[in-house]
């Protein structure tokens, strides 16, 4: 069963994300900023990790440049939640080393398909 | 005889007999006759006073000008010098009065001690009408006596009245100016010898007269250009003030380039010194503000150069950046006269404030769009994953109130998208990807949505896509091209009933490719056609019909159109049946450069 990690500041879309992935079968942990979930990354295995890009604190290109920098959590798949949808702002989230930039609001079913589609390549 | 009379002839006799006696005397000493001899002395007494007359006028032609005083004066000098020439015992001046044909004295003298000579108001009666005879007759007249002279009815005699009256007119250059009489209480006191010397004092006189009436003439003249002067001055004072006060800065440079004005509004806003440009070129200054002030610099050249027409006075219209980040917009218009080109006035505003305000504006409403996207994404998210019974089955009745849920969280979306879309096309912060298209590719593609749009939505509508084959590609954004389709399909889609037709087809228009979706649904009423692309308007077959949407579609789509340098337009009759038919046009895509054979 895969296993993703979501770092997502506000509570009813994460539990929303967490209700829907497992629900397509898979094994998710929620982290509520990316101090945690950088913590949590370093600590257990993951098949992919989905950030948020605005949190407080740490943004969510913050912590995928760590995870990018890391050598331990460095190969595992990075992928971006945001409600921003410029160019400028896909092109930096790319460029920081994520595969994928999903924009908000997204149907769950759309989510999962494109999780399915993340964890298949 | 009486005793003393006797002694006066006597005494008279003796003086003629020893006047004779030296007379003779004289002329047998120097041979001329008696006669020869009186006329000599007349003469010379003559050429005297003429000489006396000649000086005086010498003295009025000073290099230095007179004060009419002066030539008062001198005028007076002359009449005096006239009337002792003549043995006048009067002498009046008369110069045309303020009616038409009166006179009135200009100065009386009087040769009598116990007369002397004061200013009078009024001539003579006898010097008035002799004088408007001479005036009207412009000739020199010559009374022997008054009295027995039947042109003349003379009234009771007041005091002495003249018996010789002697009248010349003074003319100057051949203008009548007045007329001078001498008068003598003698009747034949003047021979013609008299009448050549009145003619020649007349002659001076005159031009005495023409001296003080062209001294008067320039005197208002100097008092006329000194108030010209001052007027002027008051303007331009007036216009120097209002130059100053405005908010705007202005800027005028003259034919050659020059700054001829600065006022101090222009100086505060671009930070220079009025009086270190003034009289400077213009391109030392504007140089430094880029590209923008190069366009203003070709610009002031071009209109040098070529002076635009007066129907093609567009000012040009440029947004500075200063150094310390102010924003200023400058207007550049050329100034013409008769098609000459004279110079360039520009005005200055300080919009950093506005652009400033443009920008928070559009950051707001880009921040609260994302802001309202996160609240969405719950709510769509919670009733998706119920209605797929994700969290246990649903009655009907849950169901059908889930999806009341779901369609309007969807109008809700759609709101927030076309807000931000709208807000991003006008404040140009959406850039385009432009390609060249295919109109077949763009009109399949519509078909699909529209297609799909009747599938979902449950409503059968005849769609007809015909493209004719040949048509060239247009340069446009793949993306927005779908959205402008898309926007005018859903309108035919909601406007048009079930078993109508949506109709879409492609045509070149010269430079441009047209694109027209048709259909026959209720069409736009007369008066809501001029508004049809305003933002947020919906007519009223939108409310009539409920149709779902926010008024912002055919505002961006209208938006979208001209970012690509087309335009768009719709024709409706407004009678329900007839539809409507929006046609929007696309540039060409310019023709790929063929390779060259390496």
């Amino acid at each position: 069963m895969p296993r993703i990690l979501v770092a997502e500041d506000e509570r009813d879309i994460r539990e929303l994300i967490g209700f829907t992935l497992r629900h397509h079968g898979h094994e998710v942990v929620t982290a509520a900023n990316g101090e945690d979930a950088l913590r949590l990354a370093q600590g257990e295995k993951f098949d992919l990790i989905l950030l948020d890009v605005r949190m407080p604190r740490m943004t969510g290109y913050e912590v995928c440049q760590r995870l990018k920098a890391d050598a331990a959590t460095q190969a595992i798949p990075v992928a971006f939640l945001s409600a921003k949808g410029q160019e400028a702002e896909i092109e930096t989230g790319l460029d920081a080393g994520a595969i994928d930039y999903i924009l908000k609001p997204f149907a769950p079913d759309q989510l999962a398909a494109r999780v399915a589609f993340l964890l298949g390549n | 005889m009486p005793a003393i009379d006797w002694l006066l002839v006597l005494l008279v006799s003796g003086v003629l007999v020893v006047a004779l006696a030296l007379a003779v005397w004289l002329a047998i000493r120097t041979g001329r006759t008696v006669s020869e001899l009186t006329s000599s002395l007349r003469r010379q007494t003559s050429d005297l006073a003429q000489g006396q007359i000649e000086a005086t006028d010498l003295l009025a032609l000073q290099p230095s000008s007179p004060s009419a005083a002066d030539i008062e004066e001198r005028i007076r000098q002359v009449l005096g010098t006239a009337m002792a020439a003549v043995a006048a015992d009067e002498g009046e001046i008369l110069i045309p009065g303020d009616g038409t044909d009166s006179l009135s004295l200009l100065t009386r003298h009087s040769s009598s001690p116990d007369r002397p000579s004061e200013p009078a108001s009024a001539p003579r009666p006898v010097a008035l009408a002799v004088g408007k005879r001479v005036w009207s007759e412009q000739t020199l007249m010559q009374i022997e006596d008054v009295q027995s002279d039947d042109r003349w009815t003379i009234g009771a005699k007041t005091g002495d009245t003249p018996r010789s009256v002697l009248a010349a007119p003074l003319i100057s250059a051949g203008v009548p100016l007045g007329v001078v009489l001498l008068s003598s209480w003698r009747p034949h006191a003047f021979d013609a010898e008299h009448v050549r010397l009145a003619g020649a004092a007349g002659d001076y006189l005159a031009a005495l007269l023409h001296l003080a009436d062209l001294h008067r003439r320039l005197r208002s003249k100097d008092r006329l250009i000194d108030d010209l002067n001052h007027a002027q001055e008051v303007e331009a004072s007036k216009s120097l003030a209002i130059l100053e006060s405005i908010a705007e800065g202005v800027l005028v440079t003259d034919g050659s380039h020059r700054v001829v004005v600065c006022n101090a509004a222009a100086e505060a806003i671009l930070g220079l010194r009025g009086d270190t440009i003034v009289g400077h070129p213009v391109v030392e200054y504007i140089g430094v503000y880029g590209k923008a002030g190069k366009r203003w610099v070709e610009a002031i050249q071009r209109w040098s150069v070529q002076p635009p027409g007066a129907q093609d006075l567009t000012p040009l219209s440029e947004q500075l950046v200063l150094e310390d980040q102010r924003v200023v917009a400058v207007l550049v218009a050329p100034v013409l006269s008769q098609g000459t080109f004279l110079g360039t006035v520009s005005t200055f505003r300080d919009i950093t404030r506005a652009v400033e305000v443009d920008r928070l504006k559009s950051e707001f409403v880009a921040t609260v769009s994302h802001e309202l996207r996160t609240p969405m994404t719950s709510i769509r998210g919670y009733v998706q994953i119920l209605l797929l019974d994700a969290a246990g089955s649903l009655n009907d009745e849950q169901r059908r109130f889930l999806e009341t849920i779901k369609e309007n969280t969807d109008r809700l979306a759609r709101l927030v998208n076309d807000l931000l879309d709208i807000s991003r096309l006008e404040t140009g912060h959406a850039a385009l990807a432009l390609q060249a298209i295919t109109p077949e590719a763009a009109v399949a593609s519509a078909r699909d949505y529209i297609d799909n749009r009747c599938r979902a939505g449950g409503k059968a509508l005849h769609i007809i896509a015909a493209t004719p084959p040949g048509l060239p590609s247009v340069h446009a954004d793949p993306g927005r091209l779908q959205q402008i389709f898309s926007a005018l399909l859903d309108n035919s889609f909601f406007y048009t009933p079930a078993g109508g037709s949506v109709r879409m087809t492609a045509r070149q228009a010269g430079e441009m490719l047209e694109f027209e979706v048709s259909d026959t649904g209720v069409g736009i009423p007369a008066a809501d056609a001029p508004r049809i692309f305003e933002r947020f308007f919906r007519g009223e077959p939108a409310l009539n019909l409920g149709v779902p949407g926010t008024g912002l579609g055919l505002s961006i789509v209208a938006q979208l159109v001209e970012m690509h340098g087309g335009q768009i337009r719709v024709e409706s009759s407004g009678d329900p049946g007839k539809g409507s038919t929006f046609t929007f046009s696309l540039p060409l895509a310019p023709l790929p450069t063929p390779e060259i054979e390496g």
